[in-house]
């Protein structure tokens, strides 16, 4: 895993097309946690899928909280990760994989299938957890995207590769540790999302509710912004005007700890290395807990 | 919570001329931009018309293109929004309401809605008046707290200024 002295980083600094959550008050929470339950069951499904078609049941490790959640959960769960004998788990399992995969036991159709829903599967994970991180379920969520990620890495590897002299690290549970986003400044005017008009002169006002027909402009919904939702094209719908951002200028990015839009994280590190040196990911194993630029946290 | 008195860098005779906003509040511009375009801060985002459909005395700077706000997308912030207002007169006990009117909309607008006494406010206020001999003064404020403070202190703010007022009629 690349952690310090990483010298270039690459992300999402902010998601366009969507209704971000307010900065703080009680609908962040809200809608913070209506995305992220609805991440953890995407994630649990998608894992689910990829357990049924490889035949296991359940995964295997179950001691990956890292320390700082010591205290909520039971004390036999935090005991010093012993490494050696989980490898030789996966090694068994990855022979085993090969033999049924061999006799025609497991289709390989099915097997890429299982592996697609392991990929999806951690990144809605991931997601889940950037979205619950302040929630309660953001414990269980965590524990999740470990499993999900030690049974990928341990059947498939994790995809993480030197090429051309770059370590690139884009895995999803290893980004999952670096506990910072991106928070972006920048100054725009403001339409009004009923008439498209200045929304500092149009004659739609803030708090009162008008109704509007529902139709899609620029592939979104014109009543929720969203790209997919439930509005049917043509009802009406009762709705507040809001702000449609436009002539943006960006001023500045910054890496914060709790960025507004949670999903606005780095997607990926790269470090120069010699063109003989090889990249490992240690997301198969149990946590060894959060960083950001300060270090361990 | 911290009302204090302070230096006014930026008045509001710099965006309306007082002699004609006398009785308004003058929701001013939070910064300029580098290339010295006013900006707000963008929970300021319809907030003028909104009031003034109400029937209060609220006014911005008079701008020939559209306003520009400027957004910072951290979250939690401690300060949930920082207001600049332009007094044109003294306080009065209605100047307040509609200042607290207009700070409690702003919150609404930074939390998408929801309000809350609790949230905590940056106020900077430049108070303006022409004395009968024409003579201009200017004070500032400032007050950091909670938006439901800002009544009582504001108020405290008027009645101290009123007990200054009859004792310096009582010495004359």
């Amino acid at each position: 895993m690349i952690r310090r002295g990483a010298t270039e980083f690459s992300g999402l600094v902010v998601r366009t097309g969507v209704p971000l959550p307010p900065p703080a008050g009680p609908d962040r929470q809200i809608l913070l946690r209506k995305d992220g339950l609805a991440a953890m069951m995407h994630a649990q499904r998608q894992f689910g899928s990829a357990l049924l078609a490889i035949g296991i049941n359940g995964p295997s490790v179950l001691n990956t909280a890292p320390a700082a959640y010591a205290q909520d959960s039971p004390p036999k769960l935090f005991r010093p990760p012993n490494t050696q004998p989980l490898k030789q788990r996966w090694k068994w399992a990855r022979q085993r994989l090969v033999e049924v995969t061999e006799n025609q036991l497991i289709d390989h159709a099915e097997l890429l299938h299982a592996k697609n829903q392991l990929d999806l599967a951690l990144t809605s994970a991931v997601a889940a957890y950037n979205l619950l991180e302040d929630e309660p379920e953001g414990f269980h969520v965590h524990r999740l995207a470990h499993a999900i990620g030690e049974v990928r890495s341990g059947l498939f590897h994790c995809p993480v590769a030197v090429k051309d002299g770059v370590a690139v690290q884009n895995c999803p549970l290893a980004l999952l540790h670096f506990r910072m986003g991106f928070s972006i400044g920048f100054t725009a005017t403001r339409w009004c999302s009923i008439c498209h008009e200045d929304l500092d002169y149009c004659v739609h006002l803030l708090g009162k509710t008008y109704s509007l027909v529902a139709q899609r402009i620029e592939n979104s919904c014109n009543i929720c912004g969203q790209r997919s939702c439930g509005h049917v094209v043509g009802d009406s719908y009762d709705v507040h005007p809001t702000g449609i951002i436009r002539q943006v200028d960006l001023h500045e990015v910054s890496l914060v700890h709790r960025p507004r839009d949670p999903l606005a994280r780095v997607q990926e590190f790269r470090q120069h290395v010699d063109a003989a040196q090889t990249a490992t990911c240690d997301c198969w194993q149990p946590c060894t807990g959060f960083w950001d630029l300060g270090g361990d946290r | 919570m911290e009302l204090v008195e302070r230096s006014p860098d930026q008045t509001i005779s710099q965006y309306v001329d007082p002699s004609t906003a006398r009785g308004f509040i003058i929701m001013m511009p939070d910064c300029k931009g580098q290339d010295g375009v006013p900006l707000f801060h963008d929970d300021a985002v319809g907030v003028i018309k909104t009031l003034q459909a109400g029937g209060l005395p609220v006014v911005g700077p008079s701008v020939s293109q559209p306003t520009r706000y400027l957004s910072e997308y951290s979250a939690a912030p401690q300060i949930v929004s920082s207001i600049v207002l332009g007094v044109a007169g003294n306080f009065t006990y209605d100047i307040i309401k509609v200042i607290v009117t207009l700070a409690k909309l702003r919150i609404q607008n930074a939390l998408h809605g929801a309000g809350s006494d609790d949230a905590n406010v940056q106020l900077e206020i430049d108070e303006i008046d022409i004395r009968p001999d024409g003579a201009v003064s200017v004070r500032g404020f400032s007050y950091i707290g909670p938006v439901g403070g800002i009544e009582t202190s504001l108020g405290a703010l008027v009645r101290g200024h009123e007990e200054v007022v009859r004792d310096s009629q009582r010495c004359n």
